[in-house]
């Protein structure tokens, strides 16, 4: 037997060797195993071990790669890898350096999916016309999930958020197993039977395809289809699908986002009444400084005329005012003409040459004195008979 | 009142105020109706008053509904 290679090697030369081999030679594998003893290290890096029911072998997933599984592998998974060999020098072991990973029968899952929606779909439950819009207000809002699940606190947190007000109505569902489909549809039912909410949210968190499953059922598509109760489903991440999105009224793509929809006109409500409250205060502020500009202007205006008014009613009484005293000086003069008048006709009547004219003498001696009495005028005594026109001079006879 | 009507008067009361033809007292009491109007709403909106209840048992016709939070 001749030897592999001349000389001896040493163990570093012996692995880097088998090192090169198995690296070179064992590479874009693809491998279907179990998952077993699956330790994920803090740091985000997955070891475990791949094995069938007659060999096992050490496999690795590197944190760059873990994160684009859409599942956290368990103890007893069927997936299928893709990968390389790879020897750790250090202690002379081989392991499968893993890529990527996916579930094994996840194709076999997709094309049953795929006969699934095809049957349903010409069973009606995804038609069109059985869809209801959510209602914007719903008094109390349903949640058909686990009642353990963290789907059902970021719901209840989104709710409390967005919706401080709104009733939520637990009806707890086993999510994933055997019993999920049939205790789903059965809430669903429930909520319906009983009138028990206004829209219903029908969801769990990620996980694996397999754990999906349950609302790609029959009994629960269906379920949703017949719910006179709006629905909304928020199954799993963005990434992941199930039946039930088809026939549900609206598709949220996880929990979080049902809740959000199921609040939203809540929200927009919040907004608006903000919005609205600070439109009113500006324009009312509008109103009140045009009311005071139009004040002020009108204060002007007011005075001006005012001052108008007064100027002229007081010329108009000052007109009337001269007028008057130019009438009450004419009233006065002629009335003092005719005092003048009567004063003088009385006067004339009292004169003693009025009364001579009417056929009257007066006897005067000749030195002027009035004889008034027969025992005054003594016979042959010469007197003046005084006439209104003149004086006689006569002689007393006897 | 509901929300939407709620929402309706007050987008009238703005509309109103918006219009200088409304005469300045008619403005005030519009002004005090709506602000009382968004008052209301943002208390109804913002007030934590909601329950959290769960269902119990499995039968479909027996729901009891108990307290969660």
């Amino acid at each position: 037997m001749s030897n592999l290679l001349n000389g001896e090697l040493s163990v570093s030369e012996l692995t880097s060797l088998i090192k090169r081999t198995l690296e070179e030679g064992f590479y874009g594998l693809q491998v279907t195993g179990e998952i077993s003893n699956f330790r994920p290290s803090s740091t985000g890096h997955w070891f475990f071990t791949l094995k069938d029911s007659n060999a096992s072998i050490g496999a690795v997933m590197f944190k760059g790669s873990a994160w684009r599984v859409d599942f956290t592998p368990k103890e007893g998974d069927r997936v299928v890898v893709s990968g390389s060999l790879d020897v750790y020098a250090a202690r002379g072991t081989y392991q499968l350096k893993c890529d990527s990973m996916r579930l094994a029968g996840f194709g076999e899952i997709l094309a049953e999916l795929e006969r699934r929606k095809r049957l349903f779909a010409e069973r009606g439950y995804f038609s069109a016309d059985r869809k209801r819009p959510l209602p914007p207000y719903p008094g109390r809002v349903g949640v058909v999930t686990s009642p353990s699940g963290a789907a059902l606190q970021d719901i209840l947190n989104v709710l409390e958020r967005r919706a401080p007000s709104l009733d939520v109505l637990v009806l707890p569902a086993v999510v994933q197993g055997d019993q999920a489909a049939q205790t789903i549809a059965m809430r669903i039912e429930q909520a319906n039977a009983l009138m028990l909410c206004d829209v219903l949210i029908v969801g769990r968190g990620g996980g694996s395809v397999e754990d999906l499953l349950p609302f790609s059922e029959e009994v629960v598509v269906k379920a949703i289809a017949e719910s006179t109760i709006p629905v909304v489903t928020g199954i799993g991440h963005e990434v992941d699908f199930a039946l039930a999105d088809f026939a549900a009224d609206l598709r949220a793509p996880t929990p979080s986002a049902a809740a959000e929809l199921v609040s939203t006109a809540f929200v927009q409500l919040s907004e608006s009444v903000r919005s609205l409250s600070a439109t009113l205060s500006a324009q009312m502020l509008g109103r009140l400084t045009l009311a005071q500009a139009q004040l002020q202007r009108t204060d002007q205006m007011m005075l001006a005329r005012h001052l108008t008014s007064l100027i002229d009613s007081k010329e108009f009484q000052l007109a009337n005012a001269s007028a008057s005293l130019t009438n009450a000086q004419r009233e006065l003069m002629s009335q003092t003409e005719g005092r003048l008048a009567l004063l003088k006709g009385q006067l004339q009547a009292l004169s003693p040459v009025a009364i001579l004219s009417r056929g009257y003498a007066v006897v005067q001696s000749i030195d002027g004195k009035i004889i008034a009495t027969k025992e005054d005028a003594k016979p042959d005594q010469v007197v003046d008979l005084r006439f209104a026109d003149g004086k006689r001079r006569a002689r007393i006879e006897e | 009142m509901s929300f939407e009507e709620d929402i309706k008067r007050i987008e009238e009361i703005a509309q109103k105020l918006s219009t200088s033809t409304t005469p300045l007292e008619e403005a005030i009491s519009l002004y005090e109706e709506g602000m009382t109007l968004t008052k209301k709403l943002e208390k109804t909106l913002g007030e934590a008053k909601r329950k959290v209840e769960m269902v119990q048992g499995q039968e479909i016709e027996q729901a009891e509904i108990t307290p969660l939070e």
